[in-house]
């Protein structure tokens, strides 16, 4: 169990660097993997980003550029897939699902050089807002839905979808500069947070953080539970895989001195970048390049295999003559039964003739007693009330029914019979049986007048008791005869 | 046959049927990477799976009344309406699954995928003696049990998958329950919206008992009744039928000369019934009861 864990980390640790890692002149990055049209037309489309030496992304490749394959474990991959289609730019009409998230901790109302300042035009905020503004509002595609967040002690979800570039200037104004215990950084809860926004969506899903610090947590610098999160604390490893699982994809900028030392690792695993910016010039240059990344993105579609696993490693290798490159990402593919177990214990299909086996023992079971002999047979009684037998046949020419020691069957309790005795007489001669009693007994809830010939079937109430006469069965007596 | 026994039946019908599928669903997920697609997959798993328990459950009115006729017929209907209700089921499950994970995944989103698709499942299966028996209420008693068995049992399933991923026999243990919840559900249901218990008093089916918990229940020689009662003097094809209008139970005659007589007195149009009245069917003599 231990080997395989470790296998599974070494291949997870190398799908993850894969995917970043240039073989030779260009950089093949899977930005997302979209699974959804998987179980009915067994389709995967990735969204590749295609850079090269200089990061500049490659256009025009054609779909022989491109082969695909996949892997149950990460190492063995299969023979290259069926690529269906190719589309370069596919967000132009599709658009993108972006979340801008933005540092507002106490830092960030400082200079750009990190000194206290109350100039709002000079304020590190000030310039960070601009930026964003001037990059909604000049990249902005009519498709596209733009969310906005905020984070220092706690996160703040300005707007989950805004249409309209006007009013993200007005969600920015909102942006109010943090009491002095709200000025904590809690990037990595944030970033985590802001997930779920962007992460419900379909199609290209993003997250853009902008961020002056490190993540620097309520709960271990107050030595208090965060209001909100408690103790709970959130790790980079936590953020990449909730941003895997997600589809979502993470832009980090760096926008001050003390950058987040796993702020870059994050973004590259989750098919992102990392980028540094000192000025608000720098700073709306970032914002276009992220832009214009997405934009050249291609869409592949290919024919995905069957992969005996709850992840599929899907591998993408990049060769238009000039360079090469691979990516690797894995999609989740759990089946409703989940795994298989390898190799198949055929012993346990005997099971099915053991329960066919069973099966036939209930069709042959004998679910009721044959009787030989008539009987009466006590089907419920009154509250109270005791019978000395539920079955009595009668073997004898005379069987009394009464409260007394000396009845064949008898009745005791709240229900006992109180005037006289009740009598079964059995005529040899016809074979027929004669009930006795008194107007106090019935007979298929009819008083008992005078003598009455039973049939099978015949129901007596005794005071609340109720009992059945049945006769013998013939067919059993038949037999044994 | 009390109608207590009978649901016991019914119970180990749903154990015998979790058991019987086992090993086949873990046949056919061994040859998963043969098949063309992960739809197909779905269709080929939920249509076995559906068909195995629609075969137990549908078998059970027949083998509970030792009608070999019934048997024979539940189990075709039981199995063709599994059949499909597992390909639904399963494939709906699949469908949201893939989905939940692609969209919103959190620890929760597995089981929950799977949860619906067990329920659906459960619903269509649960829905089997209804359809057998053509009752639009014991459809709707089956369609509930199933869901909760369903829901229940797949989350069950879920939980040992997860707690006991190597353990071979985890989704042998979840199966089973998946089966025998849906019958305890369907038993529990029935017994609670039940209007009433008719025992059997003479003859071949002495002792046998239904449970009143669908709107028309018929008695008569022919096959097609819902009790055939064989063997029988004075037996109608279709002789009588009891009707459950509102909280009340009526019996009538199905058939102008058939004989139907309750307490001993003969039946004019339609009767209503209260309990302990002795009902006499020609030669059947039946006894209403509560449950």
């Amino acid at each position: 169990m231990k080997m395989l864990k470790k296998r599974f980390a070494a291949a997870m640790l190398f799908a993850a660097c894969a995917s970043i890692i240039p073989v030779m002149a260009e950089t093949v990055t899977i930005t997302q993997v979209d699974a959804s049209p998987l179980l009915l037309s067994q389709t995967v489309d990735l969204y590749l980003s295609v850079t090269d030496n200089e990061g500049q992304p490659v256009r025009g490749l054609g779909q022989d550029a491109f082969s695909v394959s996949e892997s149950a474990d990460g190492d063995s991959f299969s023979a290259p897939l069926e690529i269906e289609s190719l589309r370069e730019s596919p967000h132009e009409e599709e658009g993108i699902h972006i979340l801008l998230l933005v540092d507002n901790s106490g830092s960030m109302y400082d200079t750009l050089s990190g000194k206290p300042t109350e100039d709002v035009s000079q304020m590190r905020t000030t310039h960070a807002r601009r930026a964003i503004g001037g990059f909604v509002g000049s990249s902005f595609n009519p498709g596209d839905r733009i969310a906005l967040a905020s984070f220092n002690t706690m996160v703040t979800i300005h707007s989950e979808s805004v249409t309209d570039p006007a009013s993200l200037n007005s969600l920015l104004k909102e942006i109010r500069r943090p009491e002095s215990d709200r000025a904590y950084t809690e990037l990595y809860h944030a970033l985590i947070e802001s997930v779920e926004p962007v992460g419900s969506r379909r199609g290209r899903r993003v997250v853009v953080v902008l961020s002056d610090g490190e993540n620097y947590p309520y709960h271990t610098h107050r030595g208090e539970p965060h209001p909100v999160y408690g103790t709970a604390l959130r790790n980079p490893d936590e953020v990449v895989e909730e941003y895997q699982r997600e589809g979502v994809s993470l832009y980090a900028i760096n926008f001050g001195s003390d950058r987040d030392r796993n702020l870059g690792d994050m973004a590259l695993q989750t098919g992102g970048s990392v980028y540094d910016a000192r000025n608000e010039e720098e700073l709306t240059g970032i914002y276009q390049d992220i832009r214009r990344k997405i934009d050249s993105e291609y869409r592949l579609r290919y024919r995905a295999g069957m992969s005996a696993s709850d992840r599929t490693f899907v591998k993408v290798v990049v060769d238009d003559g000039q360079g090469r490159g691979e990516a690797t990402r894995f999609y989740y593919t759990s089946t409703m039964f989940g795994i298989p177990v390898v190799p198949y214990p055929w012993g346990i299909l005997l099971l099915v003739p053991a329960a066919a086996l069973v099966w036939l023992l209930l069709l042959l079971l004998r679910y009721r007693r044959f009787h030989q002999s008539a009987a009466l047979q006590v089907l419920q009684t009154g509250y109270g009330t005791r019978v000395s037998s539920a079955t009595v046949a009668l073997t004898g020419d005379v069987t009394v029914i009464g409260g007394g020691d000396r009845a064949d069957l008898t009745i005791s309790g709240r229900g006992a019979p109180r005037e006289q005795e009740v009598t079964v007489m059995f005529d040899k001669n016809t074979g027929s049986y004669t009930l006795a009693g008194g107007a106090w007994v019935t007979v298929n809830n009819q008083p008992l007048k005078s003598g009455r010939r039973l049939s099978g079937g015949d129901v007596l109430n005794i005071e609340g008791t109720t009992i059945v006469f049945e006769e013998p069965d013939r067919k059993k007596s038949e037999e044994q005869g | 046959m009390s109608v207590g026994l009978r649901r016991l039946i019914i119970i180990v019908l749903g154990v015998l049927a979790g058991v019987t599928a086992w090993p086949l669903l873990e046949l056919v997920l061994t040859f998963q990477t043969l098949f063309p697609g992960y739809f197909l997959f779905s269709i080929s798993q939920g249509g076995l799976f559906g068909f195995i328990l629609g075969l137990f459950f549908g078998s059970a009115e027949g083998l509970t009344s030792r009608n070999r006729g019934k048997i024979f017929r539940g189990m075709v209907t039981g199995a063709a309406v599994g059949l499909v209700g597992g390909i639904l089921g399963f494939t709906a499950g699949q469908g949201v699954l893939f989905f939940m994970l692609q969209q919103t995944v959190r620890d929760f989103a597995v089981p929950a995928a799977r949860g619906v698709g067990w329920a659906v499942l459960g619903l269509m299966v649960g829905m089997v003696e209804g359809i057998r028996a053509r009752s639009a209420r014991k459809c709707g008693l089956g369609a509930l049990g199933g869901v909760l068995g369903g829901l229940l049992g797949g989350t069950v399933l879920e939980f040992l998958r997860r707690r006991y991923p190597d353990l071979i026999y985890a989704r042998l243990a979840g199966l089973t329950l998946f089966g025998l919840l849906i019958a305890f559900f369907y038993a529990l249901l029935e017994r609670g919206f039940s209007h009433g218990v008719l025992r059997l008093l003479n003859g071949s089916l002495r002792g046998k008992e239904y449970s009143l918990s669908q709107n028309r229940l018929s008695l008569g020689s022919d096959p097609g009744n819902d009790i055939v009662a064989t063997g029988y003097k004075d037996m109608a094809p279709r002789h009588a039928q009891f009707l459950v209008k509102g909280r009340d139970v009526y019996v009538k005659k199905a058939a102008e000369s058939a004989r139907l007589l309750v307490n001993e007195e003969p039946v004019k149009g339609e009767r209503l019934l209260k309990f302990e009245d002795v009902i006499q069917i020609g030669s059947v003599k039946a006894f209403f009861k509560t449950e």
